[in-house]
């Protein structure tokens, strides 16, 4: 017998909802049926080998450097007892707190000809009157900068992966007749082997998203080359072809990242983190190992933002108009953005949960996808989506509004991964013989969600809240393009007066981002601190 | 008396092509309490399911009180089955005190009892305004049974509710149950592994074997 | 902020990509003149085209406010101009100043100039220097300028193909990019202080930039860099030095199109003109004006007749042309 062809609400909604997530992305695919113009050509010829290559270069350089400071202080800070071990644990993701650009902002006023760093040097007697420390606004610095910033990634990654080995683990291998080595490789290394991958490839698509950091170090990528064909060569299509480029290379990562993710088969079910035994070092060598671990922390965070202090507090008028308003629009897109990414996030697990259908996940896994689309190029797509719209709705005043509706839209996407994994682990918690119970004595779905499941979802709806808010407000390039006019956040603010070689004017607003930033910093922390309790 | 107030006729269930109940045909009169026993993973916890909406079968008619609640065309969701089901893990709603918990379902139209009334019945007026974290495991599983037959349901279905209990509880909890059922003209389905439970609150009882039912 | 399209309110919409602060008070001053209400649009030009795009007919633009021939020259390409008609406006600005059909014209202009450290540059080097000297081997290392990515040198470059050719001018670009001290980063100003640390020995920059630095308004530091350094005007024995220059035009669909054109007389008029020049630091397009004291001192020269609206005609290949000579 047939059955009725019924959905319900949520799945339509749902189903709506991964609809209007792939549209930004197709079109931009799309211009790739346009035909290839003049432009397109000459950058073929003349600038496509180069953004091509600085790319390349870039995330090989990060990468390799990310590794190398995130593995070394997780395995030091997880597997061994030093000065300032305590601190440096949750100290060692600080840095995330400052956003790329931001960090590239202050290392190029810091270490530019009469910067602090020369200045300091010379006053030292060091170096002559000549000297000067080699030009940071080079792919080299870049790579620097970037490496400073993303870090932490691979650090608490690998961090996470490590306190899942206990030494009874490493213990059984050695009586099994493994050596030390031996069980580093056979043991060890294959369980934080996809950690670290998956750490490295989430920097990776970091690096590739930036554009504020690399425009400012004036080295040709990828989204500069956008950015200049779009907006200096007044050549939409072509912007997208490129953009279509950068996508492509990202989804290579994307889809290496999940893989590696999903080799991650650790169970860290309720480790207390007093049971790692760690060996303590002792005289020389507990040094070495604080300030392997201090370095990062210092340059990566410390530097910067006693940099940035130093430099709010020499000037006057910092709590201007222009802050005010600009704050005003930074918290007011924030926080809207981060009700309507956790409300969607919350309706979609919703429905995952009721429906308990395969395709219910996998909407949610797709549109989780979101999060590795550069802001540039989302907001590309979303602009040209907005002008089809624009176009229907003629000129009704929704111009301005539209534009509004397109940022936000912009950081729903971005950041709707970040929100769907705090709710989804939130809602494990809840049996779903609770849900049953309530079916039982007669509650709809729309009383469960709202009766049943909101009240214990309260936390995660909080945290995802938060972290979008922190989100949205460091977020700069989609906000660039797609922001009414006249209407600035502290991000903007930033970028324009860095652009301006006005940096004493940008550090207040750039503190301000900073701050907002510390928020993530105090989630993760308690993720790499303490342990998880084990149900009782 | 309805001879067959709950009526299972040629019930199939499978998951993943895997078949868990196989033309099963199941006939309980009113007021009365039946237990079904077997081993694990025969299907027990799914023929509960089944009766009350929140699993769909494959093949099959569910009939209660003579109106089908499920066939090959007919599918009535859970909430509107007016059925009662209470299982052995805690399911408290843990943000509502007791009393809240015990009213969740009065508030959906049932028909209601006075929760004073049922609360009395079952022990636990004392206990009103604690939380379910507050609870032992006995005092949490009576406001279970109250908040679900405080919504006078038809049938009420019970998944291993006792277990996990002391003997000198469940010795207490019995009686009082009884009495309540019987007061009020219950139709009982019980699942259990404990034969001295079945024996002690049944009327008749089944073993679920190889997806068949078998009257012991 | 907010553009009202349609009621009878007397204004004027003007979409604008310049940033000065000073302009607010050109507005303002406008409005007590002439009674004419000012909404101000904002943004960069390619943003402000695209809005004008989706705006389509419905638009409620007047007038496009902006800096640089280029600029103006892609709007009035992509046919969101018309034509002025006022009589006033064309009796006060040269033809060459001047876009095609009338559709914009020129409120003031500034030259690209050379900037250069006394201390580091002989006289014989700097007399009666050209824009095609920089190519020479003897300024290896010793020029900064900034991103080809900027429309002032896309301009300069315009202009040099109109009256080298693109063949000369492409084999000038590639030695005068292996001239440079560093990648070209920064904006003017950044040029500018370049040369005051010693980084390199000419910048070539906006003229207004030694302006602002000169008057404080930039901050002690760069007062104090401004005053190490002197300009030399290129070209001077032939064809002069490259001009550049803030205009605006009326929008295709306007719909309060006299008082746009009301508004562009007033920026030509002679207390705007003063305005300008007094808080920008730009060259009056009334000849009569005298530009700032600050500017002044640094002298008179020829200016370049090459007409402005070349710029946008050779904007593409200039472009092309920079990047196949490596200037990033």
């Amino acid at each position: 017998m047939k059955k009725l062809f019924k959905l319900s609400f949520w799945e339509i909604f749902a189903a709506s909802i991964t609809a209007l997530f792939a549209i930004p992305i197709l079109l931009i695919l799309l211009s790739l049926f346009s035909g290839f113009n003049d432009n397109f050509a000459h950058i073929y010829d003349v600038v496509l080998y180069e953004y091509s290559l600085n790319s390349f270069y870039l995330v090989i350089g990060v990468s390799i450097l990310v590794i190398f400071i995130g593995v070394i202080t997780a395995w030091l800070v997880t597997n061994y007892d030093f000065i300032g071990k305590k601190i440096f644990v949750w100290a060692l993701i600080l840095p995330l707190a400052i956003p790329p650009y931001i960090l590239a902002y202050v290392f190029t006023e810091i270490f530019d000809y009469s910067g602090t760093a020369n200045n300091l040097l010379r006053s030292l007697n060091l170096v002559s009157e000549d000297y000067a420390l080699p030009n940071i606004r080079t792919l080299t610095g870049a790579i620097i900068v970037f490496s400073f910033t993303l870090y932490p990634y691979v650090y608490l990654i690998t961090r996470v992966a490590l306190m899942s080995i206990l030494k009874p683990m490493l213990d059984s291998a050695r009586v099994l007749g493994l050596s030390k080595l031996q069980t580093f490789f056979k043991v060890t290394l294959p369980i934080i082997r996809p950690a670290i991958l998956a750490g490295t490839a989430l920097v990776a698509m970091e690096t590739l998203s930036d554009f504020g950091a690399v425009q400012h170090f004036a080295l040709p990528t990828f989204t500069t080359g956008i950015f200049r064909t779009w907006l200096g060569m007044y050549d939409l299509t072509t912007a997208m072809q490129l953009a279509s480029i950068l996508l492509f290379v990202i989804c290579i990562v994307l889809y290496f990242e999940r893989y590696q993710r999903s080799k991650q088969r650790y169970s860290a079910a309720g480790v207390k983190s007093e049971k790692l035994i760690s060996t303590k070092l002792k005289g020389i060598y507990s040094y070495l190992a604080a300030l392997f671990c201090f370095l990062p922390i210092f340059f990566g965070f410390v530097v910067p933002v006693i940099e940035l202090i130093t430099w709010a507090t020499a000037i006057d008028n910092t709590f201007n108009n222009d802050f005010i308003s600009s704050s005003f629009n930074t918290l007011f897109l924030a926080f809207l953005a981060a009700l309507i990414t956790s409300g969607i996030a919350l309706i979609l697990n919703f429905n995952a949960r009721i429906h308990a259908k395969r395709s219910s996940e996998e909407m949610n896994n797709f549109i989780s996808m979101g999060y590795a689309v550069p802001g540039l190029i989302l907001a590309i797509g979303i602009t040209q989506l907005l002008t089809y719209i624009d176009y229907i709705l003629f000129n009704t005043g929704l111009i301005i509004t539209g534009s509004l509706i397109g940022l936000i839209f912009a950081y729903v996407i971005k950041s709707y991964a970040l929100s769907n994994n705090v709710i989804q682990s939130n809602y494990k918690q809840v049996s779903t013989d609770i849900d049953d119970s309530a079916r039982t004595l007669g509650s709809n779905k729309r009383k469960l969600l709202f009766d049943i499941h909101l009240p214990l979802l309260k936390t995660g709806l909080l945290t995802s809240f938060l972290l979008v808010v922190s989100e949205v407000v460091k977020e700069l390039p989609a906000t660039l393009i797609l922001r009414p006019f006249n209407f600035d956040t502290l991000a903007v603010n930033v970028y324009l007066l860095a652009s301006e070689e006005r940096m004493y004017e940008a550090a207040f607003p750039a503190l301000f981002i900073i701050l907002i930033g510390l928020i993530p910093i105090y989630f993760l922390s308690k993720m790499i601190d303490h342990s998880r309790t084990i149900d009782e | 008396m309805n001879n067959e107030y709950l009526k299972i006729t040629k019930l199939n269930y499978e998951i993943d092509k895997k078949p868990i109940i196989h033309e099963l045909n199941l006939a309980v009169k009113e007021g009365e309490f039946i237990s079904i026993m077997g081993p694990s993973g025969s299907g027990k916890t799914s023929l509960l399911r089944l009766i009350s909406g929140l699993a769909k079968q494959s093949k099959g008619t569910i009939k209660i009180n003579n109106k089908i609640v499920a066939d090959d065309d007919t599918f009535i969701e859970p909430e509107n089955r007016n059925l009662g089901l209470v299982v052995q893990e805690k399911v408290l709603f843990p943000h509502l005190n007791v009393i809240n918990n015990i009213k969740f379902g009065l508030s959906n139209g049932s028909i209601n009892d006075d929760p004073g009334y049922i609360a009395e019945q079952f022990k636990i007026t004392h206990l009103l305004n604690n939380y379910p974290h507050q609870l032992s495991g006995g005092e949490a599983q009576r406001v279970a049974l109250a908040r679900t037959l405080v919504t006078k349901p038809k049938i009420l279905l019970l998944d291993e509710p006792f277990n996990g209990l002391d003997e000198a509880l469940k010795q207490e909890i019995y009686p009082d149950i009884q009495a309540f059922l019987k007061e009020h003209n219950i139709t009982t389905v019980m699942v259990s592994h404990n034969i001295q439970e079945v024996k002690e609150l049944s009327d008749r009882s089944f073993k679920l074997n190889n997806s068949a039912l078998k009257a012991i | 902020m907010v553009i009202s399209g349609c009621a009878p309110v007397n204004e004027v919409n003007i979409y604008t990509s310049r940033h000065y602060d000073a302009d607010d008070i050109l507005y303002a001053e406008f409005t007590k003149k002439t009674g004419i209400k000012v909404n101000i649009i904002s943004g960069s030009g390619g943003a402000l085209m695209e809005r004008l795009k989706s705006e389509g007919s419905n638009s409620p633009g007047d007038v496009f406010f902006t800096v640089d021939a280029g600029n103006l020259a892609n709007f009035q390409k992509g046919g969101y101009l018309q034509s002025i008609k006022s009589q006033t406006i064309k009796n006060l600005v040269p033809k060459e100043l001047r876009g095609e059909n009338d559709e914009w014209v020129a409120v003031a202009k500034r030259a690209r100039v050379i900037f250069y450290n006394p201390e580091s540059v002989s006289e014989e080097e700097i007399k009666n220097i050209s824009y095609e000297d920089l190519a020479n081997s003897n300024w290896k290392n010793r020029v900064v300028i900034r991103s080809s990515s900027n429309m002032y040198n896309q301009s300069l470059v315009a202009s040099l193909i109109a009256n080298l050719g693109e063949a000369n001018t492409e084999i000038w670009a590639k030695d005068f990019v292996s001239n440079f001290a560093r990648t070209p980063q920064g904006n003017d100003r950044s040029q500018l202080m370049a040369v005051a640390n010693g980084l390199a020995d000419i910048a070539i920059a906006n003229t207004y930039y030694i302006g602002i630095m000169l008057s404080g308004k930039g901050g002690e530091e760069q007062k104090v860099a401004a005053s190490k350094l002197k300009i030399a005007f290129p070209n001077q024995e032939n064809r002069g030095a490259h001009v550049n220059i803030s205009g605006g035009g009326i929008l295709k669909h306007s719909p309060n199109r006299d008082n746009a054109e009301k508004f562009l007389e007033f920026l030509l008029s002679e207390e705007a003109q003063k305005h300008i020049v007094n808080n920008t630091f730009e060259y009056p397009v009334l000849e009569y004006i005298d530009p700032h004291p600050l500017i002044a001192e640094f002298g008179t020269f020829k200016m370049d007749k090459t007409s402005v609206s070349d710029f946008g005609k050779y904007n593409p290949s200039a472009v092309k042309l920079m990047d196949r000579a490596g200037w990033k």
